[in-house]
């Protein structure tokens, strides 16, 4: 399946108060896939987001939105921003936070069935009555996306959506996104002849590596710029084999040692372990040098410690990995 | 074995009829980096609350520094520093007179501790910047910086590096190592499972409950109950279904592009490509899932968390 760009940039130049906020950002984003955008506070992940609801002007470079420019294309586009503290005895339903994703959009047809329909594509029908500050933040969530979708959206922008959340109940919330994005587009005519477009697309802006890893591509953005972009098997390949997890009761010593080695680039403490950047090939030879020394032994003391003893072993890179060694390469 | 930084014993606080932390037991020794994983609204604050004696238990105790915590906070919060994201750092002043004022707080009045401190983060030089120019990580030494003031024995972190850039994330916990190197106890909390991974041993929270608290290494092979595989398959859902009704699956949730799979150790690559294929397709699909690959995965706290959750 050939994937088709819903949302393409190129070079985009953004000011925001004097500042150069995106700096030549050139991205596209595919219907049926999710497309992660990862980076510290500061990088551009808002202004990006911004940029394609045509909310900020650009200074140069291009952007289509379906095709259109970006303040053409609003009614496509369903927003969902990081879930708001709202004052529980806001006195707001369920239902018509739910039907605020139609107002300013299309005035055609039975806004409220549509707004019934999103709620219930997210689960939620059954809480259309209640006041929307009495609900949990993983229930508030859904009815944010349930308020983007009533709007009958072809590309769904996520701000940051799991942030603070319980495992539990983020998991939950990459199941109902999933669903949604693999699910085909039946209610509305595709927007690009045939088959084209008949999936949403999703692109989501996160400070989170983990969070970023369950894309289908991730951005890396930093200054203002896409530093790299790939699918998160794409980007950590580019350090297969050079990533060493080291453990020792005593990490002080072993981190002295390790960075005397030959080959070794890099050494970061990292909990109870250390990982280290070796040049490309040299995996095997900086193990070795580490067994010799510190040869086997018995841990000196009664540990409460688990893993206290020498162990070395090369290590899938994470992308964490990957972002700090490309933006080292840049600051050099 | 050194005498105990911290020590809590069935630590409790009620609100009403709401428990927000519920029997919590644990010790934190002399140079030890913990960290208190879980969501917001866990019980994490509210526990370091009790801990810095702003907060009375309901039932229960927590001696901190051989101090009551409650009873004798003034001792406790003259030797613990306390950093947090949301930290009130005075936009209007520069760095050294944020400093200066927060050291004066503890009643500081010497200039070279000042200097040592500045430092100590790395802002030397970065003295008459006005605060509100810092980008997020320089912000984040300074509050760390107002937190080390006054030489804490203890130090609290609380969500210390959400939404900075990796970079300077391992920068500053970099620093916290040399702190702990140098007898420095360290309590962090946060939501963010990375971020626990850079701890000596993890306490896993949920709905006010210590779960369990070990090495991120120990936890991850005593908690998860089998080995960790990634699947990547198309159609995604269907291979979900299959592999939720196979033998010897434990767990699988969806990751984005793929699945990931606890299943129950030995039971292999083979068993789970068997397992999508065998089973076919999901109702209406006219061909079965095509199972494109299955990789051992990296065991994660996540992981351990939704093990624990069940």
């Amino acid at each position: 399946m050939e994937a088709l760009n819903i949302v393409e940039t190129k070079n985009l130049v953004v000011h925001m108060g004097g500042r150069v906020a995106l700096d030549g950002v050139t991205l596209s984003i595919r219907a049926g896939a999710f497309t992660g955008i990862v980076g510290p506070n500061g990088a551009g992940k808002t202004t990006l987001l911004k940029a394609l609801l045509g909310l900020v002007k650009p200074a140069s470079g291009e952007i289509l939105v379906f095709g259109h420019q970006p303040g053409q294309a609003h009614h496509l586009i369903g927003y969902v921003p990081q879930t708001p503290r709202m004052d529980p005895k806001f006195p707001i339903s369920v239902f018509d936070v739910a039907l605020m994703g139609r107002l300013g959009k299309r005035a055609s047809g039975d806004d409220r069935a549509h707004a019934a329909r999103a709620l219930e594509q997210v689960g939620m029908a059954n809480f259309a009555a209640k006041r929307f500050g009495s609900l949990s933040g993983g229930e508030r969530q859904r009815v944010l996306i349930a308020r983007a979708l009533a709007g009958g959206p072809r590309l769904l922008l996520l701000d940051e959506p799991t942030t603070g959340v319980d495992p539990v109940t983020r998991q939950d919330f990459w199941q109902l996104v999933i669903k949604l994005v693999s699910a085909p587009l039946s209610d509305s005519p595709p927007i690009f002849g045939e088959n084209g477009g008949s999936r949403r697309g999703v692109l989501l802006t996160t400070p989170y590596m983990d969070e970023a890893s369950r894309c289908h591509r991730v951005g890396f953005m930093r200054g203002g710029k896409i530093i790299a972009e790939g699918t998160p098997s794409e980007l950590r390949a580019m350090l297969s084999g050079r990533i060493v997890e080291v453990r020792d009761h005593s990490l002080s010593a072993l981190r002295k040692t390790a960075g005397k080695i030959d080959g070794v680039e890099d050494v970061r403490a990292f909990g109870d372990k250390l990982h280290l950047r070796v040049q490309p090939g040299r995996a095997e030879s900086v193990i070795s040098a580490l067994a010799d020394a510190f040869p086997a032994r018995a841990c000196p003391e009664p540990s409460r410690r688990a893993g206290s003893h020498f162990e070395a072993r090369l290590v899938p890179p994470t992308l964490e990995d990957v972002f700090i060694a490309l933006s080292e390469s840049r600051n050099s | 074995m050194p005498q105990p930084v911290v020590i809590t014993e069935n630590l409790t606080r009620r609100f009403g009829e709401f428990t927000a932390v519920d029997h919590v037991s644990f010790q934190v020794y002399p140079g030890e980096i913990v960290g208190y994983l879980g969501p917001n609204g866990c019980g994490k604050t509210t526990t370091i609350r009790m801990l810095l004696g702003l907060l009375e238990p309901t039932e229960g105790s927590a001696s901190v520094l051989g101090f009551d915590a409650f009873r004798q906070s003034e001792e406790v919060r003259s030797r613990a520093g306390y950093m947090s994201q949301k930290f009130a750092l005075y936009d209007d002043l520069t760095v050294l007179e944020n400093l200066a004022f927060y050291g004066g707080v503890y009643g500081l009045r010497d200039p070279r501790r000042i200097d040592e401190t500045l430092a100590l983060v790395g802002l030397s030089g970065h003295e008459t910047e006005l605060t509100r120019a810092l980008s997020a990580g320089w912000r984040q030494r300074l509050a760390l910086g107002i937190a080390l003031v006054h030489q804490p024995k203890l130090l609290f972190l609380d969500e210390p590096t959400s939404g900075v850039d990796p970079s300077a994330r391992r920068a500053f916990w970099d620093l916290i190592y040399e702190l702990a190197a140098g007898g420095v106890t360290v309590f962090v909390t946060t939501h963010y499972m990375d971020e626990a991974e850079y701890c000596g041993r993890v306490g896993i929270m949920r709905d006010g409950r210590l779960l369990a608290m070990d090495t991120p290494a120990a936890l991850k092979s005593s908690v998860i109950p089998g080995e960790v595989w990634e699947v990547y398959a198309e159609p995604l859902e269907a291979a979900l279904t299959d592999l939720s009704r196979a033998d010897g699956v434990l767990r699988v949730g969806l990751a984005g592009d793929h699945l990931r799979v606890i299943a129950r150790a030995g039971l292999g690559a083979k068993a789970l490509k068997g397992a999508v294929q065998t089973h076919g397709g999901a109702e209406s699909l006219s061909k079965g899932p095509a199972p494109l690959r299955v990789e051992r995965g990296e065991p994660t706290l996540e992981d351990v968390f939704l093990s624990l959750a069940k």
